[in-house]
């Protein structure tokens, strides 16, 4: 454990100082999910709860997406262009090399959180911080980067991994009411929104950015999603090739 | 008193491959290295020496066959065999934005190196591939030679029993190639059993003990140069100038089995300036990987 660990912390690390170094990428997602959230504040004037509804939507769309693309990119990128063949050849797990990447694609959605949480304070929103945010940041951010795993390991082209990781990223949010309420939905399309760990997530934020943290439910299924997606990512990913 | 048979370094037995709808990349190849051996792999491109190394660095799954790395089974136990193995990849990318200490330094980490131990290696190993001058220059400012040597550094970091080294010299100067070599060799002379695929034939004939050649994914010939120079027939060349050629630089080489056998060529066609040498590994090479001529080709 403690060998596996220390692996993973070496793959984070080194994924950290890339991310440091490409600073420009964090920047433009932190901006478009930062102007998501101000151009619909501005053009809609929301009422607070609407407005609330709103913020936890931006945060849930910028932390959910971020983090699948990010981890999806990583992947291929280094699948392709031989870094993950320095990892493939060094005594190291699989398990050790995705959770360092995962780790650190997950940790540049929080700073985009962040930034949005305070882009929002500035605008005026009126929302109520609280420490449960960093948790619900954390499982959102964790939850789905499992698929990212899978496909960047097995598409056969460059392109086609990085295509369809992002778009696994979008469907979901676009299938997740999380800038409105669940009920606007058709029922049978209620039905799939709720497959959608971003669904559970926007409702939670909902609930912590208002003040209350009867959280337990979405804090199950996103802990549920977080042990599936990523446990099935690392174990089925292709680190040996067939 | 019957000895017990030291073990190998490295052993291939009956190593098969065949890609999922595609040729049959390796063909029960067997080989042994020892340790402190230096075995080079040579083949014509496609020939199946990638494969073959690839599966023997675990990132490749074989269709059949054993492969063992100081007895540890690399398919059933790959990051016990990578323990034991430093490894060049033919095709390994660097971070772009990671120094070549930074490299060195996160590398070493994975193999177990720490504090004084990890900074001592770093540079030393900085100091045998003469990357003093670039220790702090990110992977994308360095040329494609200071990259491959780079990636021998990492390959070296947890003083490994055996090491792998795919073209390992593949666009270095020649310089920077004998500094390769000369790391290498001072492994080798160390106890460090080597596999080496090369597509220079100074390089293997140079460095290896014994050379295997692959082609069409058979080990088709294995053994010291003279062993391999023992099989084919053809034990001297010469090689002359065309007379009256529109191109006069153009070079033709012919082998015959005895000096007698050129010397009456010589005398046939009438040559004032030639030279007459012995076969050597790459005349070898060309025997072995013969393939038939297309209409019109001239040997």
């Amino acid at each position: 454990m403690t060998r596996w660990l220390r692996d993973a912390h070496v793959v984070f690390s080194m994924e950290a100082r890339r991310f440091l170094k490409d600073w420009q990428g964090f920047a433009i997602n932190s901006l478009i999910a930062s102007a998501t959230f101000i151009m619909l504040h501005l053009m809609m004037a929301p009422p607070p709860e609407t407005e609330v509804q709103l913020l936890a939507g931006a945060i849930v769309f910028a932390v959910g997406m971020q983090s699948v693309n990010v981890t999806g990119s990583v992947l291929v990128s280094e699948r392709f262009e031989g870094q993950m063949t320095l990892f493939r050849t060094s005594p190291m797990s699989r398990g050790s090399y995705v959770a360092g990447v995962t780790v650190a694609s997950a940790l540049t959605a929080l700073l985009t959180a962040a930034v949005v949480l305070a882009v929002a304070a500035v605008a005026g929103a009126e929302f109520q911080p609280s420490v449960l945010l960093l948790p619900l940041l954390i499982m959102t951010a964790l939850a789905l980067p499992g698929f990212a795993v899978l496909i960047a390991t097995h598409v056969r082209t460059a392109q086609s991994g990085y295509m369809l990781s992002s778009a696994v990223g979008i469907l979901v949010v676009l299938v997740s009411p999380i800038f409105y309420p669940i009920d606007r939905l058709p029922e049978w399309l209620q039905w799939v929104a709720r497959l959608s760990p971003f669904t559970h997530a926007g409702q939670a934020f909902r609930e912590v950015l208002t003040g209350g943290s009867s959280v337990l439910l979405p804090v199950v299924v996103l802990l549920a999603f977080m042990v599936v997606t990523n446990g099935l990512g690392i174990a089925r990913m292709r680190w040996r090739e067939p | 008193m019957k000895h017990a048979e030291p073990q190998a370094a490295i052993q291939v037995v009956n190593l098969t491959k065949r890609y999922r709808r595609g040729p049959l990349a390796n063909d029960r190849v067997n080989l042994r290295v020892m340790p402190g051996e230096l075995f080079g792999l040579l083949g014509p491109n496609g020939a199946g020496k990638t494969t073959l190394v690839r599966q023997v660095t675990g990132e490749l799954m074989p269709t059949g066959g054993d492969i063992r790395v100081f007895g540890v089974d690399v398919v059933r136990q790959p990051r016990r065999a990578r323990e034991l193995l430093g490894i060049v990849p033919q095709e390994a990318g660097l971070f772009a934005a990671l120094t070549v200490e930074d490299h060195l330094t996160y590398f070493g980490r994975i193999r177990g190196l720490k504090n004084k131990d990890l900074r001592g290696r770093v540079d030393t190993l900085v100091r045998e591939l003469n990357l003093d001058g670039h220790r702090r220059k990110d992977a994308m400012n360095l040329s494609g030679g200071l990259k491959r040597k780079l990636l021998v550094g990492i390959a070296m970091l947890g003083r490994p029993r055996a090491i792998i080294l795919d073209e390992p010299t593949t666009g270095l100067d020649p310089h920077s190639r004998r500094e390769v070599w000369g790391l290498i060799r001072r492994y080798q002379r160390e106890g460090t059993a080597v596999l080496l695929t090369t597509h220079y034939m100074e390089e293997a004939e140079y460095l290896s003990d014994r050379v295997g050649v692959i082609s069409e994914g058979r080990l088709v010939a294995a053994g010291t140069v003279s062993e391999l120079h023992a099989r084919i027939s053809n034990r001297f060349k010469l090689t002359y100038r065309q007379p009256n050629t529109d191109y006069p630089h153009e070079r033709t080489t012919v082998y015959g089995r005895t000096m007698d056998e050129l010397n009456q060529r010589i005398h046939q066609l009438g040559l004032e300036e030639y030279d007459v040498a012995k076969t050597n590994l790459e005349d070898i090479y060309l025997e072995l990987t013969r393939r038939p001529l297309a209409a019109g080709e001239d040997r």
